[in-house]
């Protein structure tokens, strides 16, 4: 009896597994999924990977192919879209999830939950807006080497996150924590098409050596979930050097009709709240260690003066571009982007009780003070410059 | 009677006397019985003397013709005549006297015994002795000049080494007993022999070292070699089959060996040795799975140079057994945790593959064992043409097709290489054969059904035991030494101990210091 039972435990186990499980090739790979506005709501574009082209096996066809649908309901378009798909559509590997520049003006919020909850969604893509156009124009863009233009996007978001301050990754998480705190706004990367021609989405881009391209270049402003605006580029690096964001980058200095170019290897930030009459105040200290990596003009770097005035030069200029960026914040934009309202929240949560309702508000009479710190740490390969007369 | 006896030489075995079929003292009467008894073969000889100068004195010679050495059959009969030479012998002795005399001298040529039944009589004749007859006496003397034909010493076939000795057991036991015996010269290895198999009456030999050796297990094994009742013994694949504690696991519970330094260094861990007359595979027990991982050669290359080979082992067992299985349960289920673009890369080559990836990969899987069998079984000749049709036709032109995908011959590629990566054949079959039933699993549940199988793999290698010892052992049950010699080879001066469990002996195997000192190092005038 214990034995039978023991084999119909079995035997019934072996249903269960079963509507979970899919051949590779009854799926498509959706690698980014558009939302733009249309008229009765929600206009979703699928970005589904052709792996037969992308392997070289059938070079012809298109390395992606795009399914759009428009209705009222996020979940019912992606179900709808079986219609055109001969594939069940599989969101494990998606990549970035992309908003048209309209809808992000209008709103973001009622859109996430479902990428919160749906299961079939991993949570390790990036959110992007397209900057200036629909994401279905940014997703139907063949890009050269990498024809998967989302997978190239996410990579050059990866990349230039790390060694070109400008752009700042967010999963789904921390955008969502940034809408619902009080004290903070997300921010998110814009994506550009740059070069756009009429063949961006055929193979023929391809053959171009100057085609389409998409680019992740300046930081596009929220105000809770909506677009209020566009960084430029110094000041999205601005906001990535007070945010500590910042691995590495290049900045350059000029210094007596020469130009100092310098990589910065290491950016500190120290964010300090604090009461001034009465009144909040946040203080940002800012350490810098450069390497020179360029020098136009024949200046002796190995002259530790000269090299105290490059540092205050730079300190200079750093100051002068992050003020910028806290000011646009402030007046352009009216949004917390920095997230000092958490600092606020962490120095003074009793004060932050009465102020938070109003924060965006309070912010722009915020005080903040800059103060950076540049070291130079290393001349490069060579200390003098080539072109010095030597003595 | 006694089933166990001593190998003595030159010793006479004395049986108590007959009870039934005894052998009567009219010679003809006894040599019409053997006659019948064995069809009267073409190949037995019955030689009957009677020398002129002893009236009265007649005595048969009998031996099977193809089972007996040809030469020392005539020395015999030349020694045999020259001790009835009348200056050897007193006249009108009595049969019994003359016994007496054949005895004595047999005494000092080869091993012999005597007895009084006729069963006994059968059973030396048919092992290749010859038997001596006296009229008018009711005993016989059978003297062992057995020799048939066997291959000489090769290269074992199925374990190859690259450093150590080449030496491989034949078909025969004296020769495979006198290899492990010429490795330890020591008074306390034992042999002990007996005779099996109702019909054939092999011989078996066990072989152990007495101090070394766990008196528990010495005695398990003995009682269970004399419960055999089977009518033949042709391979010592039969012994483990009968007497392994698990009958019905695939699992190897006695480790089989061709190589004669290999069982030498069993017997050494206290383990014993079972040789089947016929057999070149000669048993080890207690046999725990890590052995099965392990190779003499082990021991005579440098020991982290080993302990690099034994990794890459246990590596090539877990790939052998989960390849296929978790090959398919990614593809099936878990198509997340393929990076992105490999995930490309096989969904364009299983583009337009027209079967589900379990039953691709069952298909290739059991054409590589229909390959690997046929690969054995094929005559040597036709061999170039399995290797075209298996690598070509099957390989290349399957995919070329579109009937299997690129990765899944990769797959059963790595398989089918990994799996032969372990040392020991029967343990490779029991891995291979798993891995279908892991691929079942992973067809039905994906990694979870895996992780399933691997708990139900370990509960039943945990419950295995080996002549009583548990398979897993130096393992769980955790033993205090038994892991410096599992997956790491420790080196010989630090490996003091015998495996716990296993040897009923604790006395150190190495006892010294490094006779290189560090004076000598320092010193450069030393060298």
């Amino acid at each position: 009896m214990k034995k039978l039972l023991l084999v119909l435990t079995i035997l019934a186990n072996m249903f269960l597994g079963g509507c979970l499980s899919q051949e590779i090739n009854d799926i498509g790979i959706a690698v980014s999924v558009g939302i733009d506005k249309s008229e009765d709501g929600y206009l979703v574009t699928y970005q589904v990977m052709n792996p037969k082209s992308i392997s070289g096996k059938a070079p012809n066809e298109a390395p992606i192919v795009l399914y759009t649908e428009s209705g009222k309901d996020l979940f019912q378009i992606i179900r709808e879209i079986t219609e055109q798909s001969p594939r069940k559509l599989y969101h494990s590997h998606m990549r970035t999830v992309i908003f048209g520049e309209q809808i992000a003006k209008e709103g973001i919020k009622d859109m996430l939950d479902f990428f919160v909850r749906e299961h079939e969604y991993s949570t390790d893509f990036y959110f992007l807006v397209a900057k200036g156009t629909t994401a279905h124009n940014v997703l139907k863009v063949i890009t050269p080497l990498e024809t998967v233009s989302q997978m190239e996007v996410y990579d050059a978001l990866e990349t230039s996150e790390k060694a070109w301050a400008p752009t700042k990754t967010i999963k789904i998480f921390e955008l969502v924590n940034k809408i619902i705190s009080d004290g903070d706004n997300p921010v998110l990367t814009g994506v550009e098409i740059l070069n756009p021609n009429d063949k961006s989405d055929s193979n023929d881009n391809l053959c171009l050596s100057d085609g389409t391209k998409l680019s992740v270049s300046s930081l596009g402003v929220f105000k809770k979930d909506r677009l209020v605006g566009w960084l430029t580029e110094d000041e999205s690096k601005a906001f990535n050097y007070i945010i500590e964001n910042v691995k590495s980058t290049v900045s350059y200095i000029e210094y007596e009709q020469n130009r100092i170019t310098s990589e910065i290897i290491k950016a500190g930030s120290k964010r300090k709240v604090y009461m001034l009459n009465g009144k909040l105040a946040i203080n940002v200290e800012l350490s810098w260690t450069h390497d020179i990596n360029a020098t136009t003009g024949d200046l002796d770097l190995t002259d530790e003066d000269i090299i105290e005035k490059v540092n205050d030069k730079s300190e200079e200029k750093l100051t002068i571009i992050c003020n910028n960026a806290v000011k646009r914040a402030k007046e352009d934009f009216g949004s917390d982007i920095f997230g000092f309202g958490e600092d606020i929240h962490r120095a003074y949560p009793k004060l932050w009780k009465d102020i938070k309702d109003d924060w965006n508000n309070e912010f722009t009479e915020l005080p903040v003070n800059i103060n950076v710190k540049v070291k130079t740490n290393n001349l490069g390969s060579s200390t003098k410059s080539i072109f010095s007369k030597g003595d | 009677m006694k089933i166990f006896k001593r190998n003595k030489e030159n010793k006479v075995e004395v049986n108590e006397s007959c009870k039934t079929n005894c052998i009567s003292k009219d010679l003809d009467e006894n040599i019409e019985k053997i006659k019948k008894e064995l069809g009267n073969p073409s190949d037995i000889v019955i030689k009957i003397f009677e020398p002129d100068n002893l009236y009265g004195l007649r005595y048969a010679n009998i031996y099977i013709e193809t089972l007996v050495d040809k030469p020392s059959i005539n020395s015999l009969s030349i020694g045999m005549t020259e001790i009835l030479k009348p200056k050897n012998t007193i006249e009108n002795s009595t049969p019994e006297e003359y016994f007496r005399i054949f005895r004595n001298y047999f005494l000092s040529f080869r091993k012999s015994e005597e007895d009084s039944d006729f069963d006994a009589l059968f059973t030396n004749l048919l092992s290749g002795k010859t038997i001596l007859l006296i009229d008018g006496y009711d005993r016989f003397i059978s003297i062992d000049i057995y020799s048939t034909e066997s291959r000489s010493i090769e290269e074992p076939s199925t374990q190859g080494v690259i450093r150590g000795p080449k030496e491989g057991f034949i078909e025969k036991t004296d020769v495979n007993i006198s290899l492990v015996r010429k490795r330890i010269k020591n008074k306390d290895l034992r042999v002990e022999n007996l005779t099996l198999g109702s019909v054939t009456n092999t011989k078996i030999s066990l072989m152990y070292i007495d101090k070394i050796a766990k008196n528990e297990i010495i005695d398990e094994i003995r009682r269970r070699l004399n419960e055999i009742k089977i009518d033949c013994i042709l391979d010592s694949g039969y012994i483990e089959e009968l007497i392994k504690d698990d009958r019905f696991t695939f699992f190897p519970e006695l480790m089989n060996s061709e190589k004669p330094d290999a069982i030498a260094a069993a017997l050494l861990e206290g383990r014993f040795a079972i040789f089947v007359d016929g057999s070149s595979y000669v048993l080890t027990a207690p046999s725990l799975f890590v052995d099965f991982l392990q190779v003499s050669e082990d021991y005579y290359h440098h020991f982290i140079i080993s302990t690099f080979i034994r990794v890459l082992r246990y590596i090539c067992t877990f790939l052998a057994l989960f390849v296929p299985a978790v090959y398919i349960a990614l593809l099936t289920f878990h198509q997340e945790m393929i990076p992105t673009s490999l995930l490309i890369s096989i969904a364009a080559q299983r583009q337009g593959v027209p079967f589900p990836t379990f039953v691709e990969a069952m298909l290739m899987e059991g054409v590589f064992e229909v390959l690997r069998e046929a690969g054995i079984r094929m005559p040597r000749v036709i061999g170039p043409a399995i290797s075209i049709v298996g690598a070509l036709v099957l390989g290349q032109s399957a995919v070329d097709a579109g009937i299997v995908s690129a990765a899944m011959v990769i797959v059963v590629s790595i398989t089918a290489i990994s799996s032969f990566v372990i040392p020991n054949y029967s343990m490779a079959y029991a891995i291979r054969l798993i891995r279908f039933a892991f691929m079942v699993l992973a067809a039905m549940f994906g990694l979870f059904g895996v992780f399933m199988g691997i708990i139900a793999l370990t509960l039943h290698l945990c419950k295995l035991k080996s002549i009583g010892v548990p398979y897993t052992t130096p393992i769980a049950p955790k033993t205090r030494y038994g892991t410096k010699d599992t997956i790491i080879r420790y080196p010989l001066w630090l490996n003091k101990t015998r495996p716990a469990g296993i040897s009923g002996s604790n006395s150190p195997r190495v006892d010294q210091d490094n006779p290189v000192t560090k004076k000598e190092k320092e010193n450069p005038e030393f060298r």
